[in-house]
């Protein structure tokens, strides 16, 4: 590390020229130190922006600070109600130490594809506020640890639309803790008399960024939920993911759990 | 940097790097060994420690934002011969082999038991979940646990 | 409960080092910190196999901080590591045979300069023909890293006629099993420290000092009484710190003496994973040739371990895989043929059960399928064939005591439910499947045969005038609880109250050569060496005893008197007493085995002198769709002649067998091309609490009349059968049967 600066003020994230690497909970920004990976950045600690932190109700919308830790999400009454796979997500990340200290502003910069908190945040049409602009979730991550974030702009909020959907998050990995996700999938429903009236799927770790089933949102929309109606469901949301051979998984085995926890999700509802 | 904070009770006052590591604060600075580096990648909880009520890996815990904290360490639970009721636990039943899981787990366990009078199987498992252990297979751990929670 | 006899041995007493570890305050070797001290870090080859044409560390050198980088050049002394066939160098000559060989050490003033001038090391290399897998290694055309052919070790077994066996049903298969990883949570470290006279200190994470000062005096060059090992509180190491500290400790020791200072020298755990011994892959096809009755006639083996780059402990593992390799039956022809071949991989080396876990999985599961072919259950096929008194092993030693086997099998059975419970798999249905799998083992105690020259234990008994005891052994406590049990032992054959019994820290200035701290051998080895010194000691109390109390007879020993007659005198009292009468009271032990055999061309022989035998059972439920597993139940049955601490024999058992699932369901070393793909614990999988079903343990004591207290050895066995009676179980509940290990999801999905 190059240099080391900590700001007590939003504003002052203004006034900075260096490119900064923020640290919030360091769960990730320490892995990289430690690593020696971030030998010439510039770290900047926005810990003291108290503002960022808490869940509260915010018009039409709930406002999830990016300095929200997965611990205060996982327990959050808010949250469980009006965005129960986010919760769920949040239950699943690491471990209680990780828990404790990882952001959900952490988890959404860091990009990776199987960032458990993602897939939940795109099914719930989530918007990214960071200091210069919104954006709404899915469009932004451009690839693998890539998202359109500009040199020095800070998520500092996410916005959820409060709709009452029925939301649920699964993941497979391989234990029960301090699991990276082999696949993971999200899937929120507006049902209104029994029939969906809006339909949104997303998964994780099977694509360079969380992947939305379109096709599948589509599929599901307007039917009611039945057997068959999930069983083709799945199907092809299966088809609209590009999983990956890699140390952790098989392409093969992703896809067709992908399906597996899909149907699982939507049999729950 | 100079930060300043409470630890087992005493108040400290460092002069670290600001991008230290609370791990090595703890360990080099103030010289309290017992809490342990396993992997410095915050996946085995070797390194735990309780920092204001809650349990954290302080191999990924910045120095930068330990100030004003109140931190216990595995050396906060005892003084002397007197120890806490989960260390007894742990002695008597047979939770301790090589050790070096040791501190984390315990501290792990107080956490929940501070926070939860009659924790379930599912609850201790839970707690326990970041600290791994390589040699007792859990179920001793766990028992410790349980019977230190008996005893409140 | 029998009542028993005795005040300490088969007593669960508490620890001896419980409260220290509880509290925190037990020094590990990275808590240790001497003045001066500089720190090391070590630069290592960046691939597989290559010719090294020059190195550049000029500009590492030119950090501030750094004192030195070295290289094989430097080496004081002798560049090859003491063991076995000394084929491995501390630092690599000229080339490196596997991608983490360690080629120079940097001395820096702290640890972060000293990673960052490794890091800027520049190698220029050409890379060399390499090969990587054994099989292939094996083959006529295969490049050649060590010997002529690769191989660094072939035995052979051979009973009978496994031609002229005469079987009915004939089942032949083909396994292979992956790499385990010890995953000790401390990292292997050592600090060395140069002495005024010349000499060296070396203190580490280890389990054999003796072996670490025979590598610190060869690097060096310098005599064994001027190099001193001294053993840290060590956190795991189940193997994996038996002769890779020899490395450690020699590079720590070498830049010692170069630099003058102190060095520390710890590693990184991905560094660790990179470079350190593993369990060795295996792969076997074996063959059981049985009548219908189910009666094994025949069975012919061959076992190929994966050695890596160089031979370390190869020749060894691949000797007790070799004797074991046909299982726990009575089989009058066996042919076993095993290999351990050279790839341009990480060396590996000894992890609990030492070329047992992989055959076991072999033969075990092969045996499952035996027992479908003769649609039998596969316990009555294990009952009908486990090995009895008097019966006969695959080495054709007739087994004549201290033979539990069938107890395992009956009271893992009766605890599992077994009869209720087993069905076939294919009454499962569902998606979730449940499955009951078995699977048994035998085990030699200590190092049998092919260690016959290192099969000794000294040690050193010694009362104080105040009663309290101190042991010396070169056996090492590495959280098995070795430190315990042998204060247990001297405890009780002294009459001395185990409070006031304790081991001293194993320091090889100060004690003696006990063998190495492996094969399960402590107990047996020190506890006995212990005993022999206690028992000359306590001859010599009795005397006083008798005197004191004016009676003639047997003197006996009760929670803390000594009882002569009627009458009785306490301990301290007695202690005192022969203090004042200038009695001696401290004694050497010595104990050496005698006897163990193997024929160099067959195999044949008495390869160990005793065997632990034991029995598993898992209960699992496999979700088809995912191909999870969930381990419901687990038990762990052994017969380990005697347990003298019932709790940490628990302890072991229960450690032992999760690391055993760890084998066989998830962890799983990605190595392609030489390069490992996931060296730390995000992507190296071992068990949380969450995963860890609790381990039933059930303690059988068939005596060994020449044991401790009837004592034979545990250490390992709890791991050895693990991973196929979770296979077994697993088939039990799909139908499905995997023969390679691990059984991750993507293997054991099937829906």
């Amino acid at each position: 590390m190059k240099k080391f600066i900590k700001v007590s003020r939003l504003a002052a994230l203004g006034r900075i020229k260096e490119e900064c690497v923020f640290l919030a909970g360091g769960t990730d920004i320490y892995v990289a130190l430690n690593d020696g990976a971030l030998a010439c950045a510039t770290l900047c600690d926005i810990s003291p922006l108290k503002t960022l932190d808490g869940i509260k109700l915010k018009g039409k919308n709930i406002s999830v600070g990016a300095l929200t830790t997965f611990a205060s999400i996982a327990k959050s009454a808010v949250i469980k109600k009006y965005a129960a796979c986010l919760a769920e997500a949040a239950q699943e990340v690491g471990s209680p130490q990780i828990r404790n200290r990882a952001t959900i502003g952490g988890n959404v910069a860091n990009g990776s594809p199987s960032g458990d908190s993602i897939p939940a945040l795109y099914v719930l049409k989530a918007l990214i506020k960071t200091n210069r602009r919104s954006v709404a979730v899915e469009q932004f991550f451009t690839g693998p640890k890539r998202t359109v974030l500009k040199k020095n702009e800070l998520i500092t909020e996410i916005l959820i639309p409060r709709k009452k959907t029925v939301s649920s998050f699964m993941k497979i990995g391989a234990r029960k803790a301090l699991a990276i996700s082999k696949v993971s999938a999200a899937a929120a429903l507006d049902i209104r008399g029994g029939i969906i009236t809006e339909a949104s799927i997303a998964f994780g770790a099977v694509g360079p960024t969380v992947i939305r089933c379109g096709k599948t949102g589509e599929f599901l929309t307007g039917k009611k939920l039945s057997g068959n109606v999930i069983a083709k469901a799945s199907q092809i949301a299966a088809g609209e993911i590009c999983p990956i051979d890699d140390c952790r998984s098989s392409a093969k085995y992703r896809r067709e759990c992908a399906a597996v926890i899909l149907t699982r999700i939507l049999r729950n509802n | 940097m100079r930060i300043s904070f409470k630890i087992n009770g005493k108040k400290v006052s460092v002069d670290v790097a600001p991008e230290a590591r609370l791990l090595d604060i703890i360990r080099d600075e103030l010289g309290l060994t017992g809490t342990k580096e396993g992997c410095s990648k915050g996946e085995c909880g070797a390194c735990s420690v309780i920092v204001d009520g809650e349990l954290v890996n302080s191999c990924l815990f910045p120095a930068s934002q330990a100030e004003g904290r109140v931190i216990t360490t595995i050396e906060g639970l005892s003084l002397g011969d007197k120890i806490h009721p989960i260390q007894k636990a742990f002695i008597d039943e047979g939770a301790v082999q090589c050790g070096f899981c040791t501190p984390g787990m315990v501290l792990a366990a107080k956490v929940l038991l501070d926070k939860k009078r009659n924790p379930s199987e599912e609850d201790i498992k839970k707690a326990l979940s970041g600290n791994l252990c390589r040699c007792t297979g859990y179920t001793k751990i766990k028992n410790a646990v349980k019977k230190a929670a008996k005893k409140r | 409960m029998k009542k028993s006899n005795l005040n300490s041995v088969g007593k669960s007493e508490i620890r001896k080092d419980a409260f220290s570890k509880v509290t925190g305050r037990s020094l590990f070797i990275n808590d240790v910190k001497f003045p001066a001290m500089l720190y090391a870090a070590t630069v290592r080859a960046p691939k597989p196999h290559i010719k090294i044409l020059s190195i550049d560390d000029s500009a590492a050198k030119k950090l501030n901080g750094v004192q030195g980088i070295y290289y094989a050049k430097d080496v004081p002394g002798d560049n090859r590591v003491p063991l076995v066939f000394q084929d491995y160098p501390f630092l690599a000559e000229g080339t490196a045979k596997f991608q983490g060989q360690a080629v120079g050490l940097v001395a820096a003033e702290d640890p972060e300069t000293a990673k960052l001038a490794a890091a800027m090391v520049k190698i220029k290399y050409r890379e060399l023909p390499a090969v990587f897998d054994p099989l292939e290694a094996m083959k006529k055309n295969s490049p050649k890293i060590y010997g002529k052919d690769n191989i660094f070790k072939k035995f052979t077994v051979k009973k009978g006629d496994v031609k002229k066996a005469g079987a009915d049903i004939e089942i032949e298969d083909v396994f292979s099993v992956n790499y385990q990883v010890h995953a000790y949570l401390e990292t292997q470290g050592a600090i060395a420290v140069p002495r005024d006279d010349g000499g060296m200190d070396v203190y580490g994470s280890m389990q054999c000092p003796f072996y670490v000062q025979d590598a610190v005096a060869k690097v060096l060059g310098q005599t064994y009484n001027k190099v001193t090992i001294i053993q840290q509180t060590t956190g795991g190491a189940f193997g994996g710190k038996e002769d890779v500290p020899s490395i450690v400790c020699g590079h720590a020791a070498m830049l010692a003496r170069l630099t003058g200072r102190p060095v520390k020298l710890i590693y990184g755990r991905e560094e660790d994973f990179r470079s350190m011994s593993k369990r060795h892959p295996g792969w076997a096809r074996i063959k059981y040739g049985a009548k219908k009755n189910g009666k094994i006639v025949s069975c012919k083996v061959k076992y190929v371990l994966d050695g890596g780059a160089f031979a370390t402990l190869s020749p060894i593992v691949l000797w007790r895989g070799t004797v074991h390799a046909s299982g726990p039956y009575e089989i009058d022809n066996v042919l076993i043929e095993t290999y351990a071949a050279a790839t341009n991989k990480v060396p590996c080396g000894a992890y609990r059960g030492f070329g047992q876990p992989q055959i076991a999985f072999a033969n075990e599961s092969l045996l499952d399928m035996l027992a479908e072919k003769l649609n039998m259950n596969p316990a009555r096929l294990r009952e009908i064939n486990a090995i009895k008194k008097g019966g006969t092993t695959a080495t054709n030693q007739k087994i004549t005591e201290s033979i539990g086997l069938r107890k395992t099998l009956a009271l893992a059975k009766k605890s599992a439910g077994w009869s209720r419970k087993w069905k076939k798999p294919s009454s499962k249905k569902g998606v979730k499947k449940y499955g009951i799998g078995m699977a048994s083992s035998i085990y030699g105690v200590g190092l049998g045969a092919g260690g016959q020259h290192l099969a000794k234990s000294g040690s050193f008994v010694q009362i104080e005038p105040d009663g309290s005891v101190l042991i010396a052994v070169g056996n090492t406590e590495m959280g098995q609880g070795a430190r315990t049990v042998l204060s247990q032992i001297a405890a009780e054959t002294l009459g001395a109250p185990y409070e006031l019994v304790d081991m001293m820290p194993t320091d090889t200035s100060r004690v003696p050569d006990s063998g190495p701290t492996v094969a399960s051998r402590t107990t047996v080895m020190s506890g006995t060496s212990i005993m022999k010194a206690c028992k000359a000691i306590r001859g010599r109390i009795d005397k006083v005893v008798r005197q004191e109390l004016n009676e003639k007879g047997k003197v006996l020993s009760k929670n803390g008197f000594y009882k002569a007659g009627n009458k009785k005198a306490a301990y301290a009292d007695i202690i005192a007493r022969c203090w004042a009468q200038r009695v001696h009271l401290s004694q050497a032990g010595w104990f050496r085995v005698e006897g163990t055999t193997f024929g160099e061309k067959d195999g044949q022989g008495n390869p160990y002198f005793v065997y632990t035998w034991s029995t598993m059972i898992a209960e699992v439920e496999v979700d088809t769709e995912t191909g999870l597993v969930e381990v419901l139940n687990f038990i762990s049955a052994h017969d380990i002649g005697k347990a003298v601490n019932p709790q940490q024999v628990e302890g072991q058992i229960q450690g032992g067998g999760l690391q055993g699932i760890g084998y066989a369901l998830s962890e799983n070393l990605v190595v392609d091309g030489g390069c490992m793909r996931n060296p730390d614990f995000a992507g190296y999988i071992i068990p949380t609490a969450m995963d860890s079903p609790d381990i039933v343990p059930i303690i059988v004591e068939e005596k060994y009349p020449k044991g401790p207290y009837g004592a034979k050895g545990l250490g390992e066995p709890p791991l050895i059968c693990a991973a196929p009676a979770i296979a077994n179980a697993v088939y039990n509940a799909t139908g499905k049967r995997l023969n390679d290990l691990p059984l991750i999801p993507e293997r054991v999905k099937c829906a």
